[in-house]
């Protein structure tokens, strides 16, 4: 078996996986599932959805980082050298982020129509008063960025522009945490996802000042091979 | 206010409304979809019970409002001694049976959080308890305490809040007609996360407003710190009226869910209940005082 062409499987199933919290929200809300305050579940189904799969894609780099360091000595293996440079890793990425993008997308549709039926006073009143959600329309213009400029036709066109632009995720990690910790009641704040962001931030910044440990080729595209 | 029974008209054919639409959701639900309530007519329909006694916001037990009704049920509300007392002539204790009789009241109930619902309680007025202990002229404010009794209430074992919880009407709020203490509702002793067995019910003020499991009472000269607005006083008033023009940082105070239902309805100042009650804040600025 190659493991170049297993990879389709792989990302179909994934792809498949990602659907779930979709086709649940969906089961859900025909079957009388979204239980006492379904405004409030799909809401956060729609919302934690959006910001598990930033997290996953978020978290790819590193996963490829420490999956080099752990395969280096097996690189005379069979796929070992292989394993440690997995493009799968990085094509599943993108999906990942889109996914985030599409639920994001769905958590503000849901907002927009079941908050404010679509009253545009409202909103910017809401954006007037309610601070997160400035916050969080925000983010999801900067999801809306990258998305837009994910495609790989686009991607080789941007050139080194892309790489630029897609560094927005940085400061998009830390605006997903602030969106969701600034509208948790204060007495309720369990900000568990702030530490992941924090340590995959932080992972980047040590790996970034450490000549030792930089990589050349770590450019987030996929690595050519002859 | 000419009648006893201060239940609003519109809840009265709301009322019949929700028999209706029961009836009719009762033909519909043999039909795959979904029966979501959408639109205008189910607004002041009157929440389903299990709707009312699963969604609790009662931190006295846990900080979710989906597992207080599992934690509260080992807690004991019998017997129950209420004391009311401070600035009063008669100063008094009750007990559950020595209470003034309870009747159907129906009111909506607004959450600071920005859900609603509209629930038949059982109860009296606050003032008929008040006129027996016979206020001091210097008494100004009613001081309401929740029991403190951590072995049964967990929650108390943390400082989620400074416990005993601790709110407070001005007087004249507190001997307004509306104002409430209930002991039961959907025509039932009150459900123990429902605030058994005496809870406050001010139908015009956010719901944190509505103390549960009250085992003092004391008119007091001074205003009191309360719970929610010593914690964090720019987001919780201390007169917690429904105010749509008051906004929050959180929460939309312009509109609510209705507990069952998926879309948001505008929420109304004084919870609609303006009529009734805007007299006793006139010359206030309550977007200063909210």
């Amino acid at each position: 078996m190659d493991l170049k062409r297993s990879e389709n499987p792989i990302r179909l199933l994934l792809f498949i996986a990602s659907l779930g919290p979709f086709a649940w929200g969906i089961y859900a809300f025909y079957f009388d599932r979204l239980d006492i305050n379904p405004f409030e579940t799909l809401m956060v189904l729609s919302g934690h959805s959006a910001l598990i799969f930033f997290l996953i894609s978020f978290l790819i780099t590193p996963l490829r980082r420490w999956l080099t360091w752990c395969f280096k000595c097996s690189d005379q293996m069979k796929w070992g050298k292989r394993l440690s440079d997995w493009n799968l890793l990085i094509r599943t990425r993108r999906m990942f982020g889109l996914y985030s993008f599409f639920y994001a997308s769905v958590h503000l549709g849901l907002y927009l129509e079941l908050e404010l039926s679509w009253l545009w006073d409202e909103l910017l009143w809401e954006l007037k008063e309610r601070r997160f959600i400035g916050v969080g329309l925000f983010s999801w213009f900067i999801l809306l960025i990258l998305t837009v400029t994910s495609p790989k036709k686009i991607q080789k066109k941007m050139k080194r522009w892309w790489r630029r632009t897609h560094r927005l995720v940085y400061p998009l990690s830390l605006l997903c945490c602030a969106h969701f910790l600034m509208g948790t009641k204060e007495t309720n704040i369990v900000p568990y996802y702030l530490v992941i962001v924090a340590a995959l931030l932080g992972h980047r910044l040590i790996v970034a000042y450490w000549p030792k440990i930089s990589r050349e080729d770590d450019t987030g595209l996929e690595i050519k091979r002859d | 206010m000419k009648n006893t029974k201060i239940t609003p008209e519109e809840l009265f054919i709301s009322r019949r409304k929700f028999l209706d639409s029961a009836l009719r959701a009762g033909l519909l639900g043999a039909l795959p979809f979904s029966s979501y309530a959408f639109g205008k007519e189910s607004d002041l329909a009157i929440t389903a019970e299990k709707a009312a006694t699963r969604y609790n916001n009662y931190y006295e037990f846990t900080t979710n409002k989906k597992h207080v009704h599992i934690i509260a049920a080992e807690f004991n509300t019998s017997p129950w001694n209420l004391e009311v007392g401070g600035l009063v002539n008669k100063p008094k204790h009750f007990t559950i049976g020595s209470l003034p009789p309870s009747e159907e009241r129906i009111y909506r109930f607004r959450c600071v959080e920005g859900w609603s619902m509209v629930v038949p309680w059982l109860g009296f007025s606050l003032r008929e308890l008040l006129n027996q202990v016979e206020p001091k002229a210097e008494a100004k404010y009613v001081r309401f305490e929740t029991v403190f009794r951590p072995s049964e209430m967990i929650g108390q074992r943390r400082p989620t809040l400074s416990w005993p919880y601790v709110e407070s009407l001005r007087l004249d709020e507190a001997m307004h007609p509306l104002t409430t203490l209930a002991t039961g509702m959907y025509d039932k002793p009150l459900p123990k996360q429902n605030g058994a067995p005496l809870r406050l019910i001010v139908p015009w003020k956010y719901g944190f407003k509505s103390i549960k499991a009250i085992n003092k009472i004391e008119l007091v000269s001074e205003r009191p710190e309360t719970t929610w607005n010593k914690l964090a006083p720019e987001e919780y008033g201390f007169y917690a009226n429904v105010n749509p023009a008051v906004p929050h940082v959180r929460w939309s105070q312009r509109r609510e869910v209705p507990l069952g239902q998926l879309k948001k309805i505008r929420t109304l100042p004084f919870n609609g209940y303006e009529e009734q009650v805007a007299h006793l804040y006139q010359g206030m600025d309550l977007e200063k005082h909210f």
